[in-house]
């Protein structure tokens, strides 16, 4: 019994990211990458990826030093751990994948400033166990990724006329300002409001159950 | 004594990434170095598909970075200029090779310009135009690109006239 209820547990501290507490369309942080590179699937994809990683480790290193770490000076403590990670993944991916960092240089900087990674170490990494914090980085980081996917599946859609670089609308067809900011922030807040219905219809449908029971 | 204690514990934790951070970079460091200069050699080849081999000159210039001069055999046969400029949104930094007074080819570095719009320049709509082109007549820019390709033909103008200049101070 209690097995099932840890195994539970952990099950919800994987979930809450993807969907309940989705840091693009719930929660509303890292912004500025969900603006600024969604023009492409592909980039969504590597910008989701890197900040995984990121958040995996920093979380993982923020949870094991917890108890050491003075109160006063968490926040420089974290954001160090944050921004030493984000330049060894930027010279890692230029070393490893060069292609992909070319495409995405001007955004990996662009991490440290993501919220979500000091959030997710304030919020959470700072009061629970490794392991956890693990599990939460993979889930908000895939929530994330699944942010990023949906605004830029619409932007490269409607934007470019392709799908992952496969062509789906004629190029004569294209709405061009999909691809521009003032398409991200319109594509953004219509996924956004689409979140909200679904989490009050959600609420509802709650309310109604209990009131039934 | 608690501000050197939070003095102390800060340092260590940052002495301690940077100490990470320096070791990824020597292990990071050579390779990144050998795949920028294994590109761009590979775009002069493109370029100047006849030139045997090419002698770069660094130039100490925010404009005309580096001078790739070509070699067919002994002689040399004019230049390809590294060029850096500020387009829209991103550092450009794209070749142009001058032969003759003749611009023969145009190549793209690098750039983060806006999909569809600033990334026109990498397309062979404007790059067909530097082949066989008078290095005095007006480079085209590209409508719905004006500053990304404005920002390229200011920089080949410039770079033309340090590379001129240059070239002067050689000869005498």
């Amino acid at each position: 019994m209690e097995n099932k209820s840890v195994l539970k547990d952990l099950k919800d501290t994987l979930t809450l990211g993807m969907f309940k507490q989705n840091p693009t369309f719930i929660l509303f942080l890292g912004m500025c990458p969900a603006l600024g590179i969604t023009t492409k699937c592909v980039n969504a994809i590597g910008m989701g990826a890197a900040v995984i990683f990121v958040m995996f480790f920093s979380n993982i290193i923020v949870s094991l030093i917890r108890h050491i770490v003075m109160d006063e000076i968490r926040i420089p403590v974290f954001i160090i751990i944050i921004a030493a990670l984000v330049t060894i993944l930027e010279m890692g991916m230029e070393m490893l994948t060069p292609e992909l960092y070319d495409a995405m240089k001007v955004f990996i900087p662009l991490i440290v400033a993501n919220c979500i990674p000091l959030a997710r170490c304030e919020a959470f990494a700072q009061f629970n166990n490794p392991f956890k914090s693990a599990l939460d980085a993979i889930g908000m980081g895939i929530g994330f990724t699944i942010g990023l996917l949906c605004l830029s599946f619409v932007r490269e859609l409607l934007g470019l006329g392709t799908v992952f670089g496969v062509r789906i609308i004629p190029t004569a067809f294209t709405i061009p300002a999909f691809s521009s900011s003032c398409g991200a922030f319109l594509t953004l807040a219509i996924c956004a409001s689409i979140a909200a219905a679904l989490v009050i219809r959600n609420r509802k449908r709650a309310q109604l159950k209990e009131e039934v029971v | 004594m608690k501000i050197f204690k939070l003095t102390l514990f800060l340092t260590i934790v940052c002495a301690i990434c940077a100490g990470v951070l320096y070791e990824t970079n020597v292990l990071t460091a050579p390779s990144i170095a050998a795949y920028k200069e294994a590109k761009t050699n590979k775009m002069l080849k493109e370029m100047v598909p006849n030139a045997t081999s090419f002698k770069t000159v660094e130039v100490d210039n925010t404009t005309l970075s580096a001078i790739h001069e070509i070699y067919v055999g002994d002689k040399q046969e004019g230049a390809v200029l590294e060029i850096n400029s500020i387009g829209f949104q991103s550092e450009l930094s794209y070749l142009v090779a001058v032969i003759d007074n003749k611009f023969q080819g145009f190549q793209v570095i690098s750039q983060a310009e806006t999909a569809g719009y600033g990334t026109q320049i990498t397309e062979d709509k404007f790059k067909d135009q530097f082949i066989n082109k008078d290095i005095n007549s007006e480079i085209d820019t590209i409508s719905g690109s004006t500053i990304t390709s404005g920002s390229v033909k200011k920089g080949i103008t410039q770079a033309l006239k340090i590379y001129e200049n240059e070239v002067k101070e050689n000869g005498k």
